[in-house]
């Protein structure tokens, strides 16, 4: 018995995995047609099958094999140590305790908009006044110049109070930013107020 | 190359994840998947007793360093790895106990005669003895790649060897079988 190899090695590279059905159907296809046209490969393959045929698979007792193997570690959570559940308890409540002091410290959306009055605010100068944007709108400049008078109301003159009084209408109620954003209060240079207010 | 690779390799690691969580059944099935490639293997290397004994302890030893296992590796590949080892092993045993005798080309006719019963076909006992006939490392690139349609680039994995390796070696034991059967007519 005389055999060839044939001149095609891709093909004779892939014969073992035609005959044991591991080629995807594209190649599979590919190398059936080729098989059938050549008598080497056709001899080959048959050679191959032959081989794998050859070979007897001696009985297995799988359930024999499956009794010898490892149980997997698995904990169930009742069996879990107490310690283990005592931890994760404690921690959930830590966790939870941190939310709620964060949550608390946060400022009030309404003392936002307060501005302290020229004089009170520790370290400003003289001539300037501090003015926080505020959640009640308007420009912080306009803000800055109406509410940072630093005297009571009926301190006021009345050319005051209707500047005052004009400046209020005036004032845009919508918000216009979060005032969780404006991280830095505004300086507002006091003399310049009602020069910005009148544009 | 193969259609299935990564679809079996799926299947085997959802098998495991489902063993770890407790499923017993899993085992099973992976035993089911892989016991008879391994055992035909076992018996192409030469091996002719306790495969059964070779291809359990393959298991135990897989499922006992199983979180070492990668997932993207091939289980299949794992598995053939860990029982060439074993047989290794046995053999060193066996030659320090001067029980065994290392399969060689003289020794090839009379090798398989135990097996004449089981396979009474004439060419298959001459395909044996060519197959019996080959060095170690062709007979195991040879093999793996024949009966179990592995890749030269798995095949080259349990065998430690190189992909471009093993396809030279494939190549050789198939020159080498037809050798034989063509002086064997």
């Amino acid at each position: 018995m005389t055999m060839r190899d044939c001149p095609d090695g891709a093909i004779r590279d892939l014969l073992p995995l035609y005959v044991s059905g591991k080629l995807v159907a594209t190649e599979q296809a590919r190398v059936a047609s080729h098989v059938a046209t050549c008598m080497d490969c056709a001899t080959e393959a048959e050679l191959l099958r032959t081989v794998a045929r050859a070979f007897p698979v001696p009985m297995l007792d799988v359930a024999s094999i499956v009794a010898k193997l490892p149980t997997p570690r698995v904990v169930p959570i009742h069996r879990q140590p107490l310690w283990r559940v005592a931890a994760s308890l404690a921690l959930f409540i830590a966790g939870t305790a941190t939310v709620l002091a964060v949550i608390g410290r946060q400022p009030d959306a309404a003392q936002v908009g307060l501005v302290q009055p020229v004089g009170t605010q520790t370290g400003a100068a003289p001539e300037t006044t501090l003015a926080v944007a505020t959640s009640t709108g308007g420009s912080p400049a306009a803000n800055g110049a109406l509410l940072s008078l630093g005297e009571e109301l009926s301190d006021l003159t009345d050319a005051q109070l209707e500047l005052l009084l004009g400046s209020l209408d005036g004032l845009d109620p919508r918000p216009q930013a979060d005032p969780m954003t404006i991280a830095t209060p505004i300086i507002q240079d006091r003399t310049q107020a009602p020069s910005r207010n009148n544009q | 190359m193969a259609p299935n690779s990564s679809d079996e390799r799926a299947v085997d690691a959802a098998l495991i994840e489902r063993w770890k969580a407790g499923d017993q059944a899993a085992a099973t099935a992976i035993v089911e998947r892989h016991a008879t490639a391994l055992a035909r293997f076992a018996a192409s290397t030469g091996e002719r007793e306790r495969i059964d004994e070779l291809v359990q302890d393959t298991f135990v030893r897989a499922f006992n360093s199983i979180h070492s296992f990668r997932s993207d590796a091939a289980l299949r590949t794992w598995l053939f790895t860990i029982l060439k080892r074993l047989v290794l092993d046995r053999r060193r045993a066996e030659r320090r106990q001067g029980v065994h005798v290392e399969l060689e080309p003289t020794h090839a006719v009379q090798s398989y005669n135990a097996l004449d019963s089981l396979v009474a076909d004439e060419t298959a006992q001459q395909v044996r003895n060519a197959v019996a006939a080959l060095l170690p490392m062709q007979r195991d690139v040879f093999m793996l790649r024949v009966t179990d349609g592995m890749a030269y680039s798995e095949i080259a994995t349990v065998v430690g060897s190189t992909e471009g390796a093993c396809r030279v070696h494939y190549h050789n034991a198939m020159r080498a079988i037809k050798e034989w059967l063509s002086d064997d007519a």
